[in-house]
């Protein structure tokens, strides 16, 4: 109830200025100068994701960053809403999702969500999102199969696991030029077929398969996958799953002197990795739909200050998730919407109005979205990156298309 | 035909590596299983908090080598032996604390009203998912009624300063023997030796074999029951210590607070399968588990590593339903 006696007197005096506006008629205009003083209206938005937790690590720099853009949004005089930024804090659990669900479709000021961040959580909550026609948009759920659901208020922002597959696998063939690859996954909903494709582009490639090994996630003994793997005379490595398991693999791998190249993916890109494989992390090659160096990581750094992540993943695209949905918001209001219920149709229509020759230029890449609101690029490839790991640092190699390059 | 043949030529390529791996990883379920047994012997509980026990180990070990001796990069020689020296008498007095005050909190209350088997249950995997939880939150930023937790664990896994190079030893046919498989199976067994002769040979021990054969009956020769509990949990608690600490350095593992998870399990399986309550039989179940598990990975892959072990404990159990060696602690 004390959201709706907040809510009311701002709509009317809202509507009031519209119809004031529109009596002024052509006129009144001339001398606006951009509307300066607009009177702003409420709007909320929801971030979704792991804030806590023992993977929050994968999530915090894209809700900092998305934090950073809804504050200049707000600071900003002629931006038409004052944005509250909720943290719906779900520890990446998709049993925890409902909860956070019900909260922000039930708050009638609600606009759009901003996650979820996780592909499980995106499953477990897109139908309600959905049927309550609240634009969602994550930008970090990559999972290919979430654009099966067929939802019409669903985006994604970075590249699915399916375009990363293929891709690891050309890198495996044409970059570490390995003859023999040995392919491993958590056999999680995001590691096996991140594997499994992978594992088929690399066989396209000409290089043999030693060996695909599924593992057991949070075990700590990896002694006996690596010695499967030292018999089957691999020359290098893949594994599908995140960081705290390929942070031991690398480890114990290297222990039993293995100085091969070893390959993961953006479940690994973190410094739990870097800190878990220790010395052994160099040589280890890693992919990602997320570009984590470049002219906004220098500002992210200075906003964010000393919480900042040394391996910022998703941050960029954070920021432009919540620079899109902020002008989405601008252009509704703009014409003429003042309801949520308007507001979240324009987010819809701006997003939908992005296309390949007209994208959204965000500071990670330009952003269109196809026919499954998916991200798109005129090159599709770009919207991956490689990182090399070298004396303990991630080391940006640049987006696929400069990586593999030609050649490939 | 082919895919038999694979199999076996595969077995035999990593026959070396993987019976390595089997005793290294055996020799710490062995010593996690003898806690589960000793408590099992003498107040018939499993005592589900263990793997928590164990899991206190770690942070102890990244306390002592990372705060306490300040450890950044592998020692050597004299300086070596005394951290690690060190290093373990943290571990097991941590650990064999938490185990008394767990039976102090969590188990004699229970005791001294006489409450059901059921209850010990509960509050046993109530006391594990506390001192999990408690872990997580101590990061630094959570309050317990007040007090801020100090920031010495938290929700992801902490890395524990490497004490110890690795160095190969020597090659057996192909496969790299390494100081730290040496030092665990060494050390192993030196605390399994002594465990023996303590439950064999002391006053002590005599009281525990005594309460597991008939509590009441010690009791009215003059056994002073609450003390032989408190004993027993606390000889748990040091070799789950010992463990704790062998398994970081061997496996470059973290202080973590769900580390004790998957070797807690693995330990109650390697207990029952030697026959629970039975003191070598806790040590021969957990080598054989260990050796089990490593033996399937090469026709079967590594995830089957659990499926196998525990095929191969319900087959036992049909057979022998007391495990390997019987359900007795004295012998």
């Amino acid at each position: 109830m004390k959201r709706r006696s907040r809510w009311f007197p701002i709509t009317t005096a809202a509507s009031a200025l519209m119809l004031l506006a529109a009596a002024c008629g052509g006129g009144g205009d001339g001398g606006g100068g951009g509307g300066g003083a607009v009177e702003k209206i409420p709007v909320t938005i929801y971030f979704q994701g792991a804030l806590s937790g023992p993977v929050n690590y994968l999530v915090i720099p894209s809700f900092q960053a998305a934090q950073v853009r809804f504050d200049e949004l707000n600071a900003d005089e002629s931006f038409p809403a004052k944005i509250t930024f909720i943290e719906g804090d779900t520890q990446g659990d998709p049993a925890n999702a409902p909860q956070i669900v019900e909260q922000a479709v039930s708050d009638p000021e609600t606009v759009a969500i901003h996650g979820p961040a996780f592909s499980g959580e995106s499953a477990a909550s897109g139908d309600t999102y959905n049927d309550a026609a609240i634009p969602f948009v994550t930008a970090s759920a990559t999972a290919t199969s979430l654009r099966e659901e067929g939802w019409d208020y669903w985006y994604r922002a970075v590249g699915n696991d399916q375009g990363q597959g293929a891709l690891v696998g050309q890198y495996l063939v044409d970059v570490l030029k390995a003859k023999s690859v040995f392919v491993s996954h958590d056999k999680s909903e995001y590691g096996q077929p991140l594997a499994e494709t992978a594992r088929d582009t690399a066989e396209e490639g000409g290089a043999e398969i030693a060996g695909l090994e599924g593992i057991t996630t949070g075990e700590e003994d990896f002694s006996a996958l690596i010695s499967a793997f030292e018999a089957s005379g691999a020359d290098s490595f893949y594994f599908g799953g995140y960081d705290a398991d390929f942070g031991k693999i690398v480890k114990q791998a290297r222990d039993s002197g293995l100085q091969i190249p070893m390959m993961s993916s953006d479940g690994s890109l973190s410094s739990t990795f870097i800190d878990l494989a220790g010395g052994g992390a160099d040589n280890v090659h890693l992919s990602a739909p997320t570009n984590i160096s470049g002219a906004f990581i220098d500002k992210y750094n200075q906003e964010v200050g000393g919480e900042a992540s040394s391996v910022p993943v998703y941050a960029a695209e954070g920021y432009d998730v919540a620079s899109m949905i902020g002008e989405g918001i601008k252009q509704a209001i703009e014409e003429g919407a003042e309801d949520p219920e308007s507001i979240r149709e324009g987010i819809k229509q701006y997003m939908d109005s992005l296309t390949v020759d007209s994208p959204y230029e965000g500071v990670a890449k330009p952003y269109a979205f196809d026919e499954n609101h998916e991200v798109t690029a005129k090159n599709p490839e770009s919207l991956y990156h490689f990182y090399e790991v070298n004396g303990g640092e991630v080391k940006p190699l640049g987006s696929a298309p400069e990586v593999l390059g030609g050649g490939g | 035909m082919d895919l038999i043949t694979e199999c076996v030529s595969s077995v035999g390529d990593q026959f070396v590596a993987q019976t390595r791996n089997g005793l290294t990883l055996g020799s710490i379920y062995a010593m996690i299983a003898l806690g589960y047994t000793l408590v099992y012997g003498v107040l018939q509980l499993i005592n589900f908090a263990h793997s928590e026990v164990f899991m206190v180990s770690t942070f102890a070990a990244l306390y002592a080598l990372g705060t306490l001796f300040g450890v950044t990069q592998p020692q050597a020689g004299l300086a070596l032996i005394l951290i690690l020296l060190g290093t373990l008498v943290i571990c097991a007095a941590t650990s064999g604390g938490v185990a008394v005050l767990l039976e102090r909190l969590a188990y004699r209350p229970l005791r001294r009203r006489g409450a059901p088997r059921l209850s010990y249950l509960i509050s046993a995997i109530g006391a594990s998912l506390f001192l999990q939880y408690l872990f997580v939150l101590m990061d630094g930023q959570h309050y317990l009624l007040f007090v801020k937790l100090p920031a010495i664990a938290g929700a992801a896994p902490r890395p524990v300063p490497e004490v110890m190079a690795t160095q190969t030893l020597f090659t057996a046919f192909g496969s790299a023997i390494t100081n730290k498989r040496i030092l665990v199976v060494l050390v192993a067994i030196a605390m399994l030796f002594i465990l023996d002769r303590f439950v064999n040979q002391t006053h002590f021990g005599r009281g525990i074999r005594a309460v597991s054969q008939d509590a009441e009956a010690a009791a009215m020769m003059g056994v002073d029951i609450d003390r032989v509990i408190v004993v027993t949990f606390l000889v748990g608690g040091v070799m789950a210590g010992a463990a704790g600490l062998l398994y970081i350095i061997v496996l470059g593992a973290p202080a973590f607070w769900f580390i004790g998870f998957i070797p807690g399990i693995k330990a109650f399986t390697a207990a029952v399968l030697g026959g629970i309550g039975n003191i070598r039989g806790a040590m021969l179940g957990g080598l054989i588990l260990g050796l089990v598990e490593a033996y399937s990975v090469p026709c079967l892959g590594t995830q089957w590593t659990s499926v196998t072990a525990f095929i191969v404990l319900v087959v036992v159990l049909m057979f022998r339903p007391t495990g390997l060696l019987g359900e007795r602690v004295s012998r």
